[in-house]
């Protein structure tokens, strides 16, 4: 998968790099802060083609375009529902679910999973490579995780938007890619704008080809929330949520390090991959659990999806400590013996691959550190909404 | 596009059963959780059931009680350690490689011979867990093949499918899978630092009257009205460590505490499924 | 004997030379009282015991787990509908013509026209899955291997040529005077059923898709499979299922399932011939050594041996019927010992009888 491809760098580097990164504060190679991100330059609706599209390039020439398409599909019905049956829409499997809950609730939107379809494409990497389906997976689990984003696709009971999300890498996978991706599409989402409709009901829709009156996916905060969707309901969602993004961080000793490049990601003791989605600042929702109404700075996140990612050190190639190397004298005919000694004990400046897994209490601190009110969430989201707007 | 290495079956497509003669008052009594909130379902496990792999376990989680519902069955091969093709570049360590892969009728909906993304995403869920508990630099220049064949899902036949629910039922196969998978590397003799386990805990709303929800440990999607977040860990009990988590669902960032207490109940689920590890193991050896 | 002698853990003499190994340990006998055995302990004639489990799948509507010795297989049977309108050439039979016929032969033709449906239709759909790891061999992340394609192609021509299940039991009819009548269950008839009601039409086909699956492999896998194929079809429950009319959908009851009506007891029996000296020795002149029938062969013995047999036969009417016959390679089984050959297969379908029920 693309987080362990193979990292050329000597156990002696490594160990350099590990014990660099591990100071207080930590020195990174490329002389960032532990929470910078890399340099990137950003811009959206660059494919007139589509509904929505970004482009963003990072400083160290990773380049990912995202283009989102829509387009209206008929809602499979389900034979049980009160229509009739119509067609299964050729996957033909949709005919086991037996019946729909008795009591429409009051938002009768709904959505379902299989409206979105997202496609990763990163060079080198055939499109059925397991890590290409894990980075897929992470970025629609994130996009799907709250059940509100399949809801806005809605148009009638009898049809819905289907979104096609084509995530491709251009450069070369230099390091992993997560972030960039996950950027690019928060940012091809929020440039996403789907024709207003102009049908009413259940009828077969039909839509305003006024492409300056088409509302967007996920509203601007200063113009009025009416999504394509809700023309008849009011509607239930926060209109301010917006796209999530994913973030990539990692651990090394004691230093929480954000967007590690591929060389910081080679000594990482554990790197996790944090979806957040937040809430825009003047929207202050009700979050369910402890925030009750106090007024604070930055966004309401909301934690979506949490995954850890192998870091590639664990497939690095050992360093062998001096007392332990035949050139330096050690005794070359118990090398079992020594192997094992090898084993048992960490020497200064050797580089060992990190064994075993990651301590409770870094994990949480990982968590807690990428959900800080004010803190990288917030700075990346502001940017990136200067991106989209500018 | 049709496999021709496979026999297909008719050209025109074919449709799942449509069952209809459901009493009304059947669609809402779902059946609910009879165990308390902190109690794992009853695992079963049994290694040696593959004679001509080097090692394997098969692993079952008890039924409940309502029939028709079904408990996870899996089954899993370790082939390996063994030397690596001629042509693969030098590996300091022993390369792994997990295969996750539903039978045809494991599901409500028939899965197909290929493998789908979701089946690949468990294999590099369950790759990352495998990856920390095994001592990797002990075999240099080696592979090892781990095959898990999901026999039956977790998953409720009579229900019908609600939004979703196929992600948390996911989570429950995850876990079932690290176990399963960490028996069998025990069996086939392959070092690890400790016997890894799954487990999952879930926050879970169930009356409808916006009670605060509550945290349910081994949660079987189709009990609850709704499931709000889960997680599933890999834990390594005496080293106190993760090595995979795998969280999904919707938290307000303001609510650590949340997410914290839902982690430790994955491990707690996970420090029961160890216990019926290491007494199934035992009881091989002794 | 002069030199130095190497002993060898049987295991390991086994993995270097297999061929040796084999004939070494058919020839020596261990006790005085014992005849000499395979190297697995058995006899040349002895079959490993089978054993049946009824398994409890509960997304597939008939399933068993079948073990021969190491060999384990698990087969689950899952019936989908294939309404007609989606048969691409869909010829309905004519009702007079099945009358007819049924007159004429007592049945035995309309029989016929049931295969051709089963056969025309594709209405059943048996796939072998081999690369669960189930043997070093089989790996996954392959296309299947060449056993599996023809053991998957095997079991499909068995499964019609045999009859095990007719065409009958799994159409679907709707005959609309009934229904009016108040009958709200129609279940899928069989031809006897129509008398003369125009507009009974059958609607949709049940499709059973049958797959097997093997947890362990050891050898013989074509007895072990066709044995979970008639076992989980014996054990296939089909939900009744009728036609709706107002929403032209087919819906099956929940409550209500039928036993799908399976015809015969067909067992295969499966040996391979052992030569004495190995192929490439004795392919040039005129057979020498001895060669021995191993029944039920093993792993390692499969791959030793070139010629192979396989009978499939039926006793289940107090007599036994040949129902197939399949021999690969090698010119060593003669008219004689072919005709023995359906004894020991005689001696099979029972032990597979018993084991069944």
């Amino acid at each position: 998968m693309a987080s362990s491809q193979h990292v050329l760098l000597s156990p002696a580097e490594l160990a350099y790099l590990h014990a660099s990164l591990s100071l207080t504060p930590p020195i990174r190679p490329d002389g960032r802060s532990p929470t910078q991100f890399r340099p990137l330059v950003a811009e959206t609706g660059i494919l007139p083609g589509t509904n929505g599209s970004a482009r963003i390039c990072f400083a160290d020439g990773t380049e990912a375009i995202v283009g989102v398409k829509a387009e209206v599909e008929r809602t499979a019905q389900r034979p049980g529902e009160e229509t009739v049956f119509l067609e299964e829409g050729g996957a033909g499997g949709d005919g086991d679910d037996e019946e729909e809950e008795a009591g429409q609730g009051l938002d009768k939107r709904k959505g379902d999973a299989s409206w979105v379809e997202m496609t990763v494409e990163i060079p080198g990497l055939r499109d059925d490579d397991s890590g290409t389906a894990f980075l897929a997976a992470m970025l629609s689990e994130a996009l799907l995780a709250d059940g509100e984003f399949a809801k806005r696709l809605w148009i009638n009971r009898r049809f819905h938007w289907k979104l096609y999300l084509d995530i491709i890498l251009i450069s070369p996978p230099l390091s992993y890619p997560l972030p960039l991706l996950s950027l690019t599409t928060h940012l091809a989402l929020l440039s996403t704008r789907l024709p207003r409709l102009k049908s009413e009901g259940d009828e077969d829709p039909f839509f305003d080809d006024d492409w300056a009156a088409a509302p967007y996916l996920f509203p601007r905060t200063t113009s009025s929330s009416s999504t394509p969707s809700s023309t008849t309901t009011k509607s239930p969602t926060p209109a301010a949520t917006r796209p999530p993004i994913t973030l990539l961080v990692m651990a090394v000793g004691n230093n929480i390090i954000f967007d590690p490049s591929k060389e910081e990601l080679a000594v990482a003791d554990v790197a996790l991959a944090v979806s957040v989605t937040g809430l825009s600042p003047s929207h202050e929702t009700e979050t369910g659990g402890g925030t009750a109404g106090e007024k604070q700075t930055g966004r309401n996140l909301r934690l979506l999806s949490i995954r850890t990612i192998d870091p590639p050190s664990r497939l690095t190639a050992p360093g062998v400590a001096n007392a332990a190397n035949t050139a330096y004298g050690a005794s070359n005919g118990t090398s079992n013996g020594t192997q094992k000694m090898a084993e048992a004990e960490a020497v200064e400046g050797v580089w060992r691959p990190p064994r075993g897994g990651a301590k409770r209490m870094v994990l949480g601190a990982l968590v807690q550190k990428v959900l800080e009110r004010g803190g990288v969430v917030d700075e990346v989201l502001d940017a990136l909404e200067g991106a989209d707007s500018g | 596009m049709n496999d021709r290495r496979r026999i297909n079956g008719p050209a025109g497509a074919t449709l799942a059963p449509f069952f209809d003669d459901a009493a009304p008052q059947d669609l809402d009594t779902r059946s609910t959780r009879s165990r308390p909130p902190n109690a794992t379902r009853k695992l079963l496990l049994k290694t040696g059931v593959t004679p001509s792999a080097s090692g394997s376990a098969y692993l079952e989680i008890e039924t409940s009680a309502k029939p028709g519902l079904s408990g996870l069955k899996l089954s899993c091969s370790v082939h390996g350690p063994r030397a690596l093709p001629k042509s693969a570049p030098f590996s300091p360590h022993i390369v792994l490689s997990t295969h996750v892969k539903y039978a045809p009728f494991a599901t409500q909906q028939r899965r197909g011979y290929l493998r789908d993304s979701s089946e690949r995403d468990l294999g590099i869920h369950l790759e990352t867990a495998l990856r920390g508990a095994i001592i990797a630099d002990r075999w240099p220049k080696s592979g090892v093949d781990i095959i898990v064949s999901i026999i039956e899902g977790d998953q409720d036949r009579e229900t019908s499918k609600l939004q979703g629910d196929e992600v948390w039922d996911m989570m429950n196969t995850l876990s079932g899978c690290i176990t399963v998978a960490a028996a069998a590397l025990a069996d086939a003799g392959i070092d690890c630092v400790d016997t890894v386990a799954g487990g999952v805990a879930a926050l879970v709303q169930d009356a409808d009257d916006g009670s605060a929800p509550s945290i349910a440990v081994d949660p079987i999607p189709s009990e609850h009205k709704r499931i709000l977040a889960a997680c599933c860990v890999a834990y390594l009990p005496t080293r106190d460590e993760v090595t995979n988590l795998w969280f999904r669902g919707d938290l307000p960032a303001s609510d650590l505490d949340l997410y914290t207490s839902l982690v430790g109940h994955g491990i707690q689920a996970s420090k029961n499924a160890n216990r019926v590890l290491i007494d199934c193991l035992s009881g091989t050896v002794g | 004997m002069a030199g130095p002698t190497i002993s060898l853990p049987a295991p390991i003499f086994a993995k270097i030379s297999p061929h040796p190994f084999l004939v070494r340990s058919l020839t020596r006998s261990t006790a005085a009282d014992h005849p000499p055995c395979r190297a697995n302990g058995r006899a040349t004639q002895e079959l490993r015991p089978v054993r049946f489990n009824a398994t409890s799948l509960s997304h597939a509507h008939g399933s068993a787990l079948v073990r021969l010795g190491d060999t384990t297989v698990l087969c689950g049977v899952r019936g989908e509908l294939l309404p007609v309108e989606r048969i691409p050439q869909f010829r309905p039979v004519d009702k007079e013509e099945l009358r007819q016929q049924g007159e004429n032969n007592n049945g035995n033709c309309g029989d016929a026209i049931g295969r051709g449906e089963l056969r025309d239709y594709d209405l059943l759909v048996p796939n072998i899955e081999l690369a669960t790891g189930s043997a070093p061999q089989f790996l996954p992340g392959v296309p299947p291997t060449t056993l599996a394609q023809t053991l998957s192609t095997r079991v499909y021509s068995l499964l019609h040529s045999t009859g095990l299940v007719q065409a009958g039991d799994l159409k679907i009819w709707y005959s609309p005077k009934e229904q009016r009548r108040g009958e709200d269950v129609e279940m899928g008839g069989t031809g006897d059923k129509e008398d003369g009601d125009e507009e009974e039409r059958p609607v949709a086909y049940w499709v059973l898709y049958i797959d097997l699956l093997f947890v362990s492999f050891d050898g013989n896998p074509f007895d072990v499979a066709w044995a979970a194929v008639v076992a989980a079809l014996r054990d296939t429950r089909l939900p009744v299922a009728r036609w709706d009319p107002d929403r032209e959908v087919v819906v099956c009851s929940k409550t209500e399932r039928r036993r799908l009506n399976v015809r015969g007891l067909p067992v295969a029996c499966s040996a391979a011939v052992f030569m004495e000296k190995e192929q490439s020795e004795a392919g040039a002149g005129p057979r020498e050594g001895g060669h021995w029938l191993l029944l039920d062969p093993d792993r390692l013995e499969e791959t030793l041996c070139k010629e192979v047999i396989t009978m499939v036969v039926d006793c289940s009417d107090d007599e036994t019927r040949i129902k197939s016959l399949e021999k690969q390679g090698g010119t060593l089984l003669g008219r004689e010992l072919i005709r023995g050959y359906a004894g020991i297969a005689e001696r099979r379908w029972k032990e597979v009888r018993t084991a069944m029920e």
